[in-house]
């Protein structure tokens, strides 16, 4: 079943074409990544998909088309991303973090806030205590108190996933999670990925580094300069000639 | 850690601190002492609601008199022309101040940064100059005078004004640690990430608008009904950069920073009247001060202080 179904989405700004009539679709349960050389238009693509530009075309998401919703309300939808900045809510606590990300699901509204009750507090330890749980999933329990820019890189793109989790998507984008790690970090990026997808998430991994892609990927798509150039297993798109000469130039090989 | 309670200052020390607050002016004869704490509680609540919308939520407004001097007007008009009673009076300056921060809301909280904070200034440019045209109903640049006053008795007034602060500063404090809170901390920090998550960003930067106009508002009210009078001054810059120095020299964005601030500016210049116009001379040194050498503000300082002689008091009571 299709849960993602991009159909011809174009984004232009000004004279330059950024995204160039891009289709592909994700089923639910899949893992897809989305590769391509610097400047190919990857992030335009998901700005596009989760609301942050508003694009020619279709995006249904769930069978509703979301083009022209705003992020907040694609987020309410269960379809959330993540960001390659590792800034986030910087002066937050990474515990402080994750309950923010917890925001859709509080159960709570303005009048509870102010209001003193014991099943408000009741509620806010209940929330507490899940927020707990995401951090444990993601290794982040020891920071709990600690301010998100003061942990490690590591850390804070590991945070990254966590507050986008704890919005409890159907479906995320993870954009370029990777960079910057070490190859050790990389391999435990790649658990903590696989452990997402078991709890039954979609996930888009947007990708530079190709032994992820390789890893992980149930299929891969390819753009660039916008449009798709290339769709399929991990070993299909490595060994197509067009995919190699436009990811590294002509004349040198993907290996995974 | 338990929600909902006050990490910085305990419940004990709290209800203590209260009760001697509500006493000093029962005990004390100078009533400029009592004069000049209820003119800091006024400040201390105006700050936490400034605050919240700078400190918490990320938006510097340069016009935040303008609902001050909207609550005050509204509540003076209504109270001397329709005779209501003060408290309702109070209640629909926070209203109507909060109504038109709503209204404002819609037109310019999409704006980022520098072009909010010169809307707000131009706005309460606006405010001043519509309450010194509309003669009529304002008085113009004479503004009105013998405003009906609270209490008979300034006492009353003090005790009813401290407590409203504290009223005002629980109620931030259960916004501020809620997921609303979180919602404005998210804002300040980052708006993308903050919608990614599900904030509606407009939504709440309203809210945070609006509250600290309500609060701003009720402060008006209260501060003319105290005075006896209102001027359309009220809405100057001056004011509203009054209330900037108070929340950054505080802390922005720490709870009690700025009400601690507002209260210690509202004392200063009484205490160094004799040194006449170089009050605002003073008042700059600080500021440039505090900017330069502690850019966090003076909450960690009075943090640290109040935990050192904490421990202090713990280590008296190991001893004996």
């Amino acid at each position: 079943m299709k849960i993602l179904d991009v159909k011809d989405m174009s984004m232009s700004f000004g004279g330059l074409v950024a995204v160039n009539a891009l289709s592909f679709s994700v089923n639910s349960g899949e893992l897809i990544g989305l590769i391509g050389p610097n400047g190919s238009g990857k992030s335009t693509a998901i700005n596009c998909i989760t609301g942050y530009y508003t694009p020619k075309g279709q995006v249904l998401f769930k069978d509703r088309n979301i083009v022209g919703l705003k992020p907040h309300q694609i987020s309410a939808l269960g379809l959330t991303r993540t960001f390659q900045l590792t800034s986030l809510f910087a002066r937050a606590t990474v515990l402080d973090s994750v309950l923010t990300g917890m925001h859709l699901h509080t159960g709570e509204n303005f009048w509870d806030a102010i209001a003193y009750s014991q099943s408000n507090n009741r509620k806010e330890i209940r929330l507490r205590e899940k927020a707990v749980e995401i951090l444990d999933f993601f290794g982040l329990a020891e920071d709990r108190d600690r301010p998100s820019n003061s942990i490690s890189h590591f850390g804070r793109k590991r945070l990254g996933l966590a507050i986008a989790l704890a919005a409890r998507p159907e479906m995320i984008l993870i954009d370029e999670v990777v960079s910057g790690l070490s190859g050790e970090e990389v391999s435990e990026m790649m658990e903590v990925i696989r452990k997402i997808r078991q709890t039954g998430v979609t996930i888009l991994l947007v990708e530079h580094n190709m032994r992820v892609i390789m890893n992980l990927c149930d299929r891969v798509i390819v753009i660039n300069f916008g449009s798709k150039i290339a769709e399929g297993t991990p070993a299909d798109v490595s060994s197509n000639p067009q995919v190699q000469e436009a990811y590294l130039g002509t004349g040198v090989k993907l290996d995974a | 850690m338990r929600p909902g309670r006050l990490k910085f200052i305990k419940p004990a020390v709290l209800i203590v601190l209260l009760i001697v607050g509500v006493l000093i002016p029962f005990v004390t004869e100078s009533t400029f002492i009592v004069h000049l704490l209820i003119l800091s509680f006024v400040w201390a609540m105006m700050a936490g609601g400034y605050n919240l919308l700078m400190g918490y939520t990320g938006l510097l407004s340069l016009g935040h008199a303008a609902f001050y001097a909207i609550g005050a007007y509204t509540s003076v008009v209504l109270v001397k022309n329709l005779s209501i009673p003060w408290p309702l009076g109070m209640v629909c300056a926070g209203v109507t101040a909060g109504i038109i921060a709503f209204l404002m809301g819609f037109l310019v909280l999409r704006l980022r940064g520098v072009y909010f904070a010169m809307v707000t200034f131009g706005f309460a440019e606006i405010i001043r100059l519509i309450i010194e045209n509309w003669e009529s109903m304002t008085g113009g640049v004479y503004g009105i005078i013998k405003v009906p006053p609270m209490f008979s008795d300034v006492r009353f007034t003090y005790v009813f004004v401290m407590l409203l602060m504290v009223l005002v500063y629980f109620i931030l404090y259960r916004i501020i640690h809620s997921h609303v809170g979180r919602a404005f901390i998210a804002i300040r920090e980052d708006e993308d990430v903050a919608k990614s998550v599900g904030i509606n960003v407009a939504r709440y930067k309203t809210l945070s608008f609006v509250i600290s106009a309500f609060i701003a508002g009720i402060a008006g009210s209260v501060m003319a009904h105290y005075f006896r009078y209102v001027y359309p001054d009220w809405a100057q810059f001056l004011k509203s950069a009054d209330l900037l120095v108070y929340t950054v020299v505080g802390g922005s964005g720490s709870f009690i920073g700025p009400g601690l601030a507002a209260t210690f500016f509202v004392l200063l210049p009484e205490f160094s009247r004799t040194v006449g116009h170089y009050q605002i001379l003073i008042y700059g040194v600080i500021l440039v001060l505090v900017i330069i050498f502690i850019p966090q503000g003076l909450e960690p300082i009075f943090r640290s202080l109040y935990n050192g002689l904490r421990n202090r008091m713990k280590r008296g009571r190991q001893a004996r």
